[in-house]
């Protein structure tokens, strides 16, 4: 194995993606809405809402779905505090996911299926490069960056919905959520990365690849409906168990898309 | 060497330009040239003199930081001939190289292949110009679907193949219908040429031309030029594709 190799297909991916205003700018947008304008407004609901009589009973069936254990913690917080902590800690923590999803998809369809659209994927097949290199190199590019920038965009979100709420842990952020964050934002990446390496095995342009991986933001958008609908609420036991079965599918589909990333199959396609 | 078995050590060794040039238009060309130095292993300190160099002799490093987006059909194709030698291979592998471009930048492109031949390297050129290929080429195999043709080097092919010359003559402007009629007498296949006193005559062979000079000079007619044309690689080709059609 060539580390040199596989650092500079990082690199270079990394570069080509930063000199692209398309694929660079949602890159740019997505941490920006949900890492930070999305806790700057739940800080401020919990500050300035005013709650009424048929909220508070909302309210109250939302928290029946939580576990008496953190429900009692609610019980100290104004009803403004409590809708906060409901939304930023638990309905809409699976929104923090899209970030890391979204990034190494998109970094990965211009790696994979891009490198093909613009016809340079032949000039890197005929250097000594090694399949698993290639792979490794196009692996890393997009889940590295897609991983950094939920851990620090996560950090960032927490300490602003802290800041500008007044609540502190372990309400806001939640355990729940910063599971969610820190373990299934990183595994969710390498899911999407995953999907997107399957699929850019059997299409030959980034916008195929685009068109089937949005399918793969369904769950978490059905996660979110579930929770408003009062159905669960994400706990701590949830959150990590979920984040586990998500590795485990994440990794044994990237282990499907190596024996899928042939040189001579993605010539064929070429 | 097995391709299908040391096909890391054979790419190692080799540099190839395909007929897409495949340079990330959003990389600079130096960008591009570091990123596949990697690729092939340069070693850092060869790089830091071998880029520049190549950049040089490729007529690129006046434009080395700019992106590739901005550069012309014959920039790019100089860039990726550039590419191909960063590793300093023993083949070169070169697929319709001057495909698309203009005649100033396939001009300039088939200076640097010569270049690269003039240097000792092997390189395999694949093309359909075949005006390229004899230029070009020491030794030439034409395939026709697939199929070996003929193999050997350019000068050589029309020869052994028996491809017939074409003799271009000057005599005296007011006789020019008088040598026609002489030569056809002598049953070669001739024309007159717009130009007066010009004739041609086709399909001679080497042996033919003193022949039939001597037969316009006992003729009376005076000859003032004699020029064979040798058979070219598209002579040869044409040649070689009738015979096949009529087999």
């Amino acid at each position: 194995m060539h580390w040199r190799r596989i650092l500079a297909i990082v690199r270079k991916d990394l570069l080509a993606v930063r000199r692209s205003r398309t694929v660079f700018l949602p890159l740019v947008l997505a941490p920006l809405v949900f890492f930070v304008l999305m806790p700057v407004a739940i800080g401020l609901l919990a500050r300035f809402l005013p709650i009424d009589e048929s909220d508070a009973q909302d309210l109250e069936r939302m928290l029946r779905a939580l576990p008496a254990a953190e429900r009692e913690r609610f019980q100290a917080l104004n009803p403004g505090q409590q809708l906060a902590v409901l939304f930023f800690s638990y309905q809409f923590a699976p929104l923090i996911l899209i970030v890391p999803l979204a990034t190494t998809m998109v970094i990965a369809a211009d790696g994979i299926a891009g490198e093909r659209e613009r016809r340079t994927l032949e000039a890197l097949l005929v250097t000594p490069v090694r399949d698993v290199e290639l792979f490794l190199g196009k692996v890393l590019a997009a889940a590295l960056p897609a991983s950094l920038v939920d851990w620090i965009g996560a950090t960032i979100a927490a300490l602003l919905a802290v800041a500008v709420s007044g609540i502190g842990p372990p309400l806001l952020p939640s355990p729940s959520w910063l599971i969610l964050a820190y373990l299934g934002g990183p595994g969710v990446a390498v899911f999407g990365l995953s999907i997107v390496v399957l699929i850019s095995s059997r299409v030959r342009g980034m916008q195929d690849v685009s068109q089937l991986s949005g399918l793969v933001a369904i769950p978490l958008i059905g996660l979110i409906v579930a929770q408003a609908s009062g159905l669960f609420l994400l706990d701590w036991r949830l959150a990590l168990s979920g984040s586990l079965v998500v590795w485990g599918i994440a990794v044994s589909l990237l282990r499907v898309g190596r024996r899928s990333f042939q040189r001579e199959a993605l010539l064929r396609l070429g | 060497m097995e391709p299908a078995v040391a096909g890391e050590a054979i790419r190692a060794r080799t540099g190839v330009v395909g007929e897409q040039v495949g340079l990330d238009e959003r990389l600079t060309a130096r960008e591009i040239l570091t990123f596949f130095a990697d690729l092939y292993d340069v070693p850092p300190a060869v790089q830091r003199h071998r880029i520049p160099l190549l950049l040089e002799q490729f007529g690129l490093a006046d434009v080395a930081d700019r992106r590739v987006a901005t550069f012309s059909a014959g920039m790019r194709q100089r860039l990726a001939l550039a590419r191909c030698l960063l590793h300093d291979p023993e083949l070169l592998l070169l697929d319709e190289p001057t495909t698309a471009l203009d005649p100033v930048a396939a001009h300039q492109v088939r200076e640097l292949i010569a270049e690269r031949r003039r240097e000792g390297r092997t390189i395999l050129l694949a093309t359909h110009n075949l005006d390229e290929a004899e230029r070009l080429c020491d030794r030439v195999i034409i395939l026709e679907r697939g199929r070996l043709l003929v193999e050997g080097p350019p000068h050589e092919l029309a020869a052994a193949l028996g491809v017939p010359a074409r003799l271009s003559l000057e005599v005296d402007p007011e006789r020019g219908a008088e040598a026609l009629a002489l030569l056809e007498r002598c049953g070669a296949v001739a024309r007159l040429e717009p130009e007066p006193g010009r004739l041609t005559v086709e399909r001679v062979t080497r042996r033919q031309v003193p022949e039939l000079v001597a037969a316009l000079v006992a003729g009376g007619i005076a000859v003032y030029g004699v020029s064979v044309r040798t058979p070219s690689l598209e002579d040869v080709y044409l040649a070689l594709h009738q015979r096949a059609e009529r087999r």
